[in-house]
């Protein structure tokens, strides 16, 4: 399916194309859009764990010293200890202090006396009477019963715990300290996953770095920064190290003279989002199968459409042709959008057929624009009685006059004429029964009937009569030639109907009045006048002026008819000539009234006007015949025609 | 050393008689800046020149009642006894640190006391080891002449022979940076002394130490 | 018939030699030990404290006891008393409860927070039973009838 094929697949790849990149379009949207909740949300549960984290870390720095105090309870309650203690025995004392530092595993313990005087350490075995360092702390925890603060001590950071030695009143203080390292960052780390690291900050000096749960590398990361954040009370944010977004929060733990000591707390973005890695795996997932599914779907769906659209296109190119080709049954069998089109083009198709065949059919019948029309209007071509105006139009003594000519010449001239004749019955819109040799056969109301059909009958006999004259004219000025013609026109009821087998039809009128209309035409000559109409046409067509000509008596009938001949509209018969038909008129109806004088009279005064002479001539023989010999009783003032 | 009681009291009685015609009264009066009363004040003038006269030995009871010392602050001479009478079912280890006197009784419920000389002058703070909030403070001053302050911030000092005498204020918990008020008593005289103390609530008592009400859950 | 009665005896004194074997490897461990020395025995004798001093049907005689000292006094006996390295230097338990009028639902009361106590320390049904075994007699001491 290469060529013919070619023009369907551009449809079906549009098709596919177009599926596919609008899914493509909405899947990336949907995964951006995702991806951008799920950046909002990890960052805001980050956020949020930082801020749980600070709590959390705040409540265990507490509960550290609550226990160590607790832990102590054990020294400073026990008798022996205070009994030591006030009678200052030094070496009880540290042995005390020392055994209870191991127990606690703190860096170091030392008694203080109420004056503020170091008694006995066991970080400086040997010294006395030195001053405690924290004074404050000391006053502190006898508000308070016990006290704990974060200090600094030559470039280490410690958590110091300051508890009384009640007997019952507080008579000395233990403090213990506990050094803040790298471990201690670690079980930080342990019990709420961030990383943490303990800053310090003495006066104006760079901060620095005490212990942290960051690798060196990222150590040295935030150095950059972390002396902004001495100035700032809590910070959070985010920010960028070595590529990796981080989420932060820093936190003050404790603040005394020009030093601060603060923790920072942090998170990588990377573990906020590493659970929803999962989701945008199983996203891209789903997004590729949607793809793939999206794909060969719409390339069915496409197929579905372009076949049968291009074997209908294919099947239209046929029947323009004028092959008719039958769509295929399997595309009919659809049951979709595509099924009716294609019914529907089969039924289109057979329906062109059809008319094509009608078309064929009347063409042989009729003038191809009745023809059309026909079709059109579904008309029964069976017989059956109506009302028709017959007109017959003969050209005057042709065969005698073709006597001078060659077969050829007589041919061409009679085509000429039939020519000029058809032209105008075609202009009328009558249908042309049949050329008669020398003449036309016309109908003006079948097959198809309306209301003026008497009245185009007679005005494109005048019309033909006035085209005649010019051709006449003409074939004179070419030394041809030139007869008349005589048109008969009746209307009546005939019988219309095809005459004829199947494979040669004649569509035609029978009926006395087309006898009748075949009468008038020979009458014309009689009479010397161009058109001859009967009663019933000029009654149909009272418009016009028209002269009686005679009542004839047609061979075999009873009745007598009047016969007319239309002269045309009134406007265009000028005053004399109407004069003269008055005058005329009123002779032969004096003439039927056997008043024979009179109506010679009459007819001897007009004989001389132009048209009047033949006709004048007639109704003189008339009265002179019958001046001689009067008709009986039984006259109705026709003429019998006996010829044919 | 001590003598018994007994022994000595017809000597006490005679030693009294004959001081009877020369004892002057000392009104005394502690209060506050603002001008309440300061109780359990301690107020002991001082003899100058003269030496301290001898007296019968004195005896005074601090109780263990209801897991609590009653009184709760105490002024006895130097050479006075201490008793420490159990009234309670239960034991009470009663025990000092302070530098005037420092014992230990590990005592029996129900069974009566040794007493205690108090020989030095100076404040004795008395605890109990197995209850951390029993707490008591007696002032072993070196005068025969000295009193408690009570509810109104009165103390009477009685039975003192003329002369000049420097009356000091103690009170207990060791805040004692008063200057002694000077005085000269005529063989009968009553005087008042006043004193400004800003004191704190109290003596204090000791917090009961992280246990929860007996009253749980 | 003979047989019979053989065969049981036979059976009998297999079992209790058995029995017998395996007290004497326990034996070879002391209860201290078991327990989990003194760590485990500092914490349970902590919580128990605390539960009963919370408790208000066993906490009266707990007022205003200073129980750090206590805590540390009961270890002390309990680790002697299990044979572990130590010496109680307490007064008898007469004495010390004497005048404090114990009643035997207190002691009772007690005695079932040192089994919760136990439990949570993880201590093993054996040893737990042990102690319990060793504490019972001072029952006679503590409680006033």
């Amino acid at each position: 399916m290469i060529l013919p094929g070619l023009r369907s697949s551009k449809l079906e790849n549009r098709i596919v194309v177009f599926f596919v990149v609008l899914l493509l379009f909405v899947q990336l949207a949907g995964f951006f859009a995702i991806r951008y909740a799920i950046e909002q949300s990890a960052r805001s549960n980050l956020r949020e764990d930082l801020n749980v984290g600070v709590r959390v870390f705040k409540r265990m720095l507490e509960q550290n010293s609550q226990q160590l105090v607790e832990a102590t309870a054990v020294l400073t309650y026990d008798f022996g200890f205070r009994e030591a203690v006030s009678s200052q025995d030094r070496d009880t004392i540290l042995s005390a202090l020392g055994n209870h530092r191991d127990r606690i595993k703190a860096a170091g313990m030392a008694l203080i006396n109420l004056q503020n005087v170091v008694v006995a350490d066991t970080l400086a075995v040997d010294s006395t009477g030195k001053q405690f360092a924290f004074p404050e702390l000391i006053a502190a925890a006898a508000d308070m019963r016990r006290s704990s603060a974060i200090r600094m001590i030559d470039g280490t950071v410690y958590q110091i715990v300051v508890v009384p030695v009640l007997a019952p009143l507080p008579i000395s203080w233990v403090a213990m300290s506990f050094v803040i390292d790298d471990a201690v960052a670690s079980d930080l780390k342990r019990i709420n996953s961030l990383d943490v690291t303990f800053i310090g900050k003495t006066g104006n000096s760079p901060a620095e770095i005490f212990a942290t749960t960051l690798s060196p590398f990222m150590r040295e990361q935030i150095r950059g920064f972390i002396d902004n954040l001495a100035n700032q009370p809590e910070m959070g944010g985010t920010r960028t190290l070595a590529g990796e977004e981080f989420e932060m929060l820093s936190v003050t733990i404790d603040r005394y003279d020009n030093k601060r000591i603060f923790a920072l707390l942090q998170r990588s973005m990377r573990d906020g989002l590493r659970p929803y890695d999962s989701l945008q795996v199983v996203l891209l997932f789903l997004a590729a199968v949607g793809l793939t599914i999206s794909l060969f779907g719409s390339m069915r769906i496409a197929r579905r459409i372009s076949r049968p659209v291009s074997a209908l296109a294919e099947a239209a190119r046929a029947v323009a042709a004028g092959r008719h080709v039958s769509v295929s049954a399997e595309a009919m069998r659809q049951n979709d959008e595509i099924g009716e089109l294609a019914t529907a083009f089969d039924n289109m198709s057979r329906g062109l057929a059809e008319r094509d065949r009608m078309r064929d059919l009347l063409g042989k019948v009729a003038s191809p624009e009745v023809a059309e029309q026909l079709l059109r209007q579904n008309i029964e071509l069976g017989g059956e009685e109506r009302q028709v105006t017959v007109m017959f139009a003969d050209i005057r003594d042709f065969t005698e006059l073709c006597e001078t000519l060659s077969p050829h010449d007589s041919l061409m001239l009679l085509n000429r004429y039939l020519e000029r004749i058809s032209g105008v019955i075609d202009h009328y819109e009558g249908v042309i029964d049949k050329y008669t040799g020398d003449g036309v056969m016309a109908l003006f109301g079948a097959p198809i009937a309306r209301a003026d059909d008497p009245e185009r009958a007679i005005l494109a006999a005048l019309e033909i009569n006035r085209r005649v004259r010019e051709l006449g004219q003409e074939l004179a000025r070419e030394g041809l030639p030139h007869p008349l013609v005589g048109i008969g026109i009746n209307t009546s009821r005939v019988i219309a109907g095809n005459i004829g087998t199947a494979s040669r039809l004649n569509y035609t009128v029978l009926g006395d009045g087309v006898n009748l209309a075949a009468r008038f035409e020979s009458l014309t000559k009689r009479y010397q006048v161009p058109v001859v109409v009967g009663r019933e046409t000029r009654e149909k067509v009272p418009g016009l002026v028209y002269r009686e000509l005679d009542k004839v008596k047609v061979k075999g009938k009873k009745v007598a008819v009047r016969i007319f001949e239309p002269l045309g509209r009134e406007h265009e018969i000028d005053a004399v000539a109407l004069a003269t038909l008055h005058t005329y008129h009123e002779a032969i109806e004096a003439y039927r009234q056997r008043r024979w004088q009179q109506a010679a009279a009459s007819l001897a005064a007009i004989r001389d006007q132009p048209g009047y002479h033949r006709v004048c001539e007639i109704y003189l023989e008339y009265i002179r015949q019958f001046e001689s010999a009067p008709p009986d009783q039984t006259w109705d003032g026709s003429f019998a025609l006996y010829e044919k | 050393m001590f003598l018994p009681l007994r022994c000595a009291s017809p000597f006490f009685v005679l030693l009294f008689a004959c001081s009877a015609a020369q004892a002057a009264k000392i009104n005394a009066q502690v209060s506050t800046p603002a001008g309440e009363p300061v109780t359990n004040a301690g107020v002991y003038a001082k003899l100058i020149g003269a030496s301290v006269p001898t007296v019968p030995i004195r005896e005074i009871s601090i109780e263990q009642i209801n897991k609590e010392f009653v009184p709760l602050v105490s002024i006895a001479q130097a050479g006075a006894l201490m008793n420490l009478p159990n009234r309670d079912s239960i034991r009470h280890h009663v025990y000092s640190f302070s530098p005037a006197k420092t014992f230990e009784i590990k005592l029996y419920s129900g069974v009566p006391s040794k007493p205690v000389l108090l020989d030095k002058p100076g404040e004795v703070v008395l605890g109990c080891n197995i209850h951390d909030n029993m707490i008591a403070y007696v002032l072993v001053v070196d005068t025969p002449y000295f009193g408690k302050t009570d509810v109104k911030g009165r103390a009477l000092l009685e039975g003192l022979p003329a002369g000049e005498y420097e009356v000091y204020l103690w009170y207990p918990g060791g805040s004692m940076a008063q200057p002694p008020q000077k005085l000269k008593l005529g063989a009968n005289d009553s005087s008042d002394v006043k004193f400004n103390f800003a004191s704190r609530l109290l003596p204090q008592r000791p917090a009961t130490p992280a246990t929860p009400p007996a009253t749980g859950k | 018939m003979a047989t019979k009665t053989l065969h049981s005896c036979f059976k009998f004194l297999l079992a209790a030699s058995i029995l017998c074997c395996e007290a004497q490897a326990a034996a070879e461990t002391t209860l201290y030990e078991r327990l989990g020395g003194e760590k485990v025995i500092a914490g349970f004798v902590d919580e128990t404290i605390e539960l009963t001093v919370r408790d208000p049907k066993t906490g009266r005689s707990f007022d205003k006891v200073n129980l750090v000292n206590l805590k540390k006094k009961i270890v002390e006996h309990i680790c002697e008393l299990s044979h572990g390295p130590c010496k109680y230097s307490g007064d008898p338990m007469k004495l010390v409860h004497k005048g404090l009028d114990i009643q035997e639902g207190e002691f009772y009361g007690m005695v079932e927070h040192l089994r919760t106590a136990l439990g949570h320390a993880g201590v093993g049904e054996g040893p737990k039973n042990e102690l319990l075994k060793i504490l019972a007699p001072m029952k006679r001491d503590i409680v006033t009838k």
